[in-house]
């Protein structure tokens, strides 16, 4: 008697754990209710889709819905990977609509928002939210402006010519366009490099040597032996650009520059341990141009033209 | 009726029984992996030791400052070796103190849910037993017994698992040759997707420290899976023997 009952009292325990585990969850409180929230980009250009995966996929546009009588938060987040949009379930309701942020470093600063500072739910239906960005045409512009042309296209890879912002420059004119300033002032030792930058340009920087075998001088009287560009404004001969993959720039036949010469940094690329840089170098003018990997996607992060470097 | 009523409890206790029989075994199991976790630990420390001294053997000056530093370090070098010892013997010893503790505890703790759990199913499966032998007796014997189906699945997972555990032993050799195997062919695939070139090929475009420290990591991180895997075999084929 005294076994039976402790075989019940078990099987009492165990009834209301599975039913516990089993009941009702957070999300069956919202699912139940049946209302949902469409929130979408609405008018994202086309252009936009042909900007490299990699670059698209760090575009993150945040936002949150609070319920105003219950106090409780949702947050959205339009990706590429959820192809920017997301339907959720929520508490029929009014929701007040937080600030949009729009963010990806390797684009122009863009600004997202909603037409509504506030949505209304309700039971068994679906709310539109449409999400729009300000200027989309700046985008777009600046799109076509990063796409590699024709002439840039078709250049030689080791030709020192650049595309920057849409127009082709051979690399040596660069320093008569933009003004390197930022970092003049600052002293270089024998043999050091160092990197100069613009206040009006993002994403390109000179770098320069002293090459005095004596003494030290400020960055800005020092020779200019390359650049640095780490945007996507620029292009290299052949559409070189950060944000390419190493697949695109490395496989020994159909990557664009095929094998490196030789590689720095970590083997493991991608897995967030270090970064690894991929360098080629001309035979015969000694040019040499540097691919930095970002540690985490392994793309390229930044690409580093060198004047007659032969190593 | 009698027999049906039977019928009905042998097959609500053996399914209850279920989860029981699994949350014991999957305790059995963890606890067994949890006395392996100093062992991940050190191939933790290993590799991040190994990070370190890759990095000061490909660019020793950013480690170590100017020249200046060097001066210093070279007086002091006595000292700092001394207190680099002490500092990495007391740590260490505190990290294992600490794992170790941790480890203990919630041993400690899933042997009280283990022996709960265990209680209660053998408590099932005993009065799961009992009514089966009654049934057998019954009119209906036959038909009845085979009406219990979920006591002849609780015995068959149960039949299951002891088999699978008395041969753990060979799986985990199984287990470990094929992580050794799809540990080399995810490099492989990886390198000749990006590169279309072997491993060989792209191991020599680094510098060498850097080549050799990579194969050496993959190593550590090979032999630590490799032996848990080993042990954790041995272990369980030596439980599913006893069961």
């Amino acid at each position: 008697m005294k076994m039976r009952r402790k075989i019940w009292f078990l099987l009492a325990i165990v009834g209301f754990s599975l039913l516990w585990l089993a009941g009702c969850s957070k999300e069956d409180t919202e699912k139940q209710w049946d209302a949902n929230c469409h929130i979408y980009m609405d008018n994202l250009p086309e252009e936009y889709g042909e900007l490299p995966e990699e670059v698209r996929e760090n575009t993150k546009i945040r936002l949150s819905l609070e319920n105003v009588a219950a106090g409780k938060t949702y947050n959205v987040e339009l990706t590429e990977e959820n192809e920017y949009e997301e339907t959720i379930e929520l508490l029929p309701g009014t929701y007040a609509i937080s600030q949009v942020y729009f963010r990806n470093n390797a684009l122009i600063a863009v600004d997202a928002w909603t037409e509504v500072s506030s949505v209304t739910v309700e039971k068994e239906g679906e709310t539109l939210l449409p999400v729009f960005i300000s200027k989309p045409e700046e985008l777009t512009a600046w799109i076509q402006q990063t796409n590699p042309g024709e002439t840039i296209l078709a250049e030689d890879i080791y030709s020192r010519k650049v595309q920057w912002n849409g127009i082709v420059y051979d690399m040596q004119q660069l320093p008569g366009v933009i003004d390197f300033t930022v970092g003049g002032e600052e002293s270089v030792a024998s043999g050091e490099t160092a990197s100069l930058t613009s206040n009006s340009q993002k994403g390109i920087a000179m770098i320069v040597q002293n090459t005095d075998a004596q003494k030290s001088m400020p960055a800005s009287q020092c020779q200019c032996i390359g650049f640095r560009f780490d945007h996507i404004g620029a292009s290299l001969p052949g559409g070189l650009q950060v944000g390419a993959s190493v697949k695109e720039i490395a496989h020994e036949e159909t990557g664009l520059l095929g094998t490196p010469d030789y590689c720095q940094g970590t083997p493991f690329i991608g897995m967030g341990l270090d970064d690894t840089s991929l360098v080629y170098i001309d035979p015969s003018s000694g040019d040499r141009i540097t691919l930095e990997l970002d540690a985490y996607t392994g793309c390229v992060q930044s690409i580093l033209y060198e004047f007659q470097r032969y190593q | 009726m009698k027999t049906a009523l039977s019928v009905l409890k042998v097959n609500a206790l053996s399914l209850l029984a279920f989860p029981l029989l699994v949350i014991s075994m999957a305790i059995q199991l963890v606890q067994k992996a949890l006395g392996k976790l100093l062992v991940f630990l050190g191939a933790g420390v290993t590799l991040l030791l190994m990070a370190g001294l890759n990095a000061f053997i490909n660019n020793p000056w950013a480690i170590i400052e100017g020249w200046a530093a060097v001066a210093v370090l070279a007086i002091f070098f006595g000292i700092f070796t001394v207190l680099v010892a002490l500092l990495i013997h007391f740590l260490g010893a505190m990290i294992v103190t600490a794992v170790a503790a941790i480890a203990g505890s919630l041993n400690g703790l899933l042997s009280v849910v283990f022996e709960l759990s265990n209680r209660a199913y053998s408590s099932l499966y005993d009065t799961c037993q009992f009514e089966i032998d009654d049934l057998q007796c019954s009119a209906e014997g036959k038909i009845a017994v085979v009406a219990c189906v979920f006591w002849h699945f609780l015995n068959l997972f149960h039949k299951l698992v002891v088999l699978v555990f008395s041969h753990a032993f060979p799986i985990s050799i199984a287990a470990a040759v094929g992580f050794a195997g799809y540990l080399i062919f995810t490099i492989h695939h990886s390198i000749s997707t990006s590169f279309g070139i072997g491993i060989w090929s792209y191991l020599r475009l680094f510098p060498v420290v850097n080549a050799v420290f990579a194969v050496l990591e993959v190593l550590v991180i090979l032999s630590t899976v490799v032996t848990v895997l080993l042990a954790l075999g041995a272990e369980w084929n030596k439980w599913g023997n006893q069961l």
